[in-house]
């Protein structure tokens, strides 16, 4: 049994100059890649990576530079908007007339109004 | 052979139009290299076969997306990267690190380190190296992994990671304190 009190006989520098050196067996992956790619061209996913750019390219319309970007343009809309369709105190005055002030004025019976 | 003096750019846009046998090329050339990159993510044999062998699939389905502006080793080492960095954070959903465990958990990690130094050397380093930084967020652990066993520069982590430089560099910062405090708990001295 090991005992709590017992230390490993390395630090961690040690341990990462040792790993370091250390070097993985030979692989070949060249066959199970080969495969693998002939079952997906048969069944049709390798297709898929156009949907993937199409999601790409939607996910990439919600990054923080395009929607910093995307708000500022709808801001400056709307004070174009805004600034474009100021109604004139004339214009308010003479033509708009409000009912409530009408019914106040003693001009009209109340039930007129309703 | 007439695949070994092609070029990868040659490769790669015979493989784009749909010619395996260029693909074949590429990883045989290739694969020795990303296991090299993976190793450090996953000691394991068997694991690290099947993590290369992801990394190959992915470079096919984004085959089209590269660029020969930058070397295509450089560019598979990222996608390789990406991949250790997808397997740390599964592992991270399926625990086997030494928190799982429960209370033993310094004891048993003494206890495989003291049992591995008396058997063969070979890997254990590594996993012993990796058990530990598996007590780790995903995203720490890629960072040391790079960082300290693949020596790579904070810009080339930054760039495999798509995270800003100034952002790696603060995650790297606490990454380091985090893997301190880690070492404090099991008494390794740095």
């Amino acid at each position: 049994m090991t005992s709590p009190n017992k230390k490993p006989n390395r630090s961690w520098t040690e341990m990462v100059a040792v790993s370091r050196k250390e070097s993985p067996a030979p692989v070949n992956v060249r066959y199970g890649v080969r495969a693998e790619l002939e079952s997906m061209l048969r069944s049709g996913t390798v297709q898929d990576k156009r949907e993937t750019d199409w999601i790409n390219a939607l996910v990439n319309l919600f990054n923080p530079s395009l929607v910093k970007v995307g708000v500022a343009a709808v801001f400056v809309c709307m004070l174009a908007i805004d600034l474009s369709t100021t109604i004139s105190n004339a214009e308010s005055e003479t033509e708009f007339e409000d009912p409530l002030v009408t019914l106040y004025s003693g001009e009209g019976e109340w039930s007129d109004w309703l | 052979m007439e695949s070994d003096t092609e070029t990868d750019q040659q490769l790669v846009e015979r493989a784009c139009k749909g010619d395996l046998g260029a693909f074949d090329q590429l990883v045989v050339r290739h694969q020795g290299m990303i296991s090299r990159c993976l190793f450090r993510f996953c000691p394991h044999q068997s694991d690290l076969e099947d993590l290369v062998q992801d990394s190959f699939i992915k470079a096919y389905r984004k085959l089209h997306l590269w660029k020969p502006t930058a070397p295509f080793e450089n560019w598979l080492r990222r996608i390789a990267y990406n991949t250790g960095h997808d397997y740390f954070r599964r592992s991270k959903r399926t625990p086997t690190s030494l928190s799982s465990l429960g209370e033993d958990s310094n004891e048993l990690l003494l206890g495989r380190i003291e049992d591995k130094t008396d058997v063969q050397e070979e890997y254990q380093v590594t996993e012993q190296v990796q058990q530990l930084l598996a007590e780790l967020p995903a995203d720490d652990r890629l960072l040391l992994t790079m960082h300290y066993l693949e020596e790579r520069p904070l810009a080339e982590v930054a760039e495999a990671t798509g995270w800003s430089l100034s952002k790696t560099k603060v995650k790297s910062f606490r990454a380091k304190n985090k893997l301190r405090k880690l070492l404090n708990r099991y008494d390794i001295s740095e």
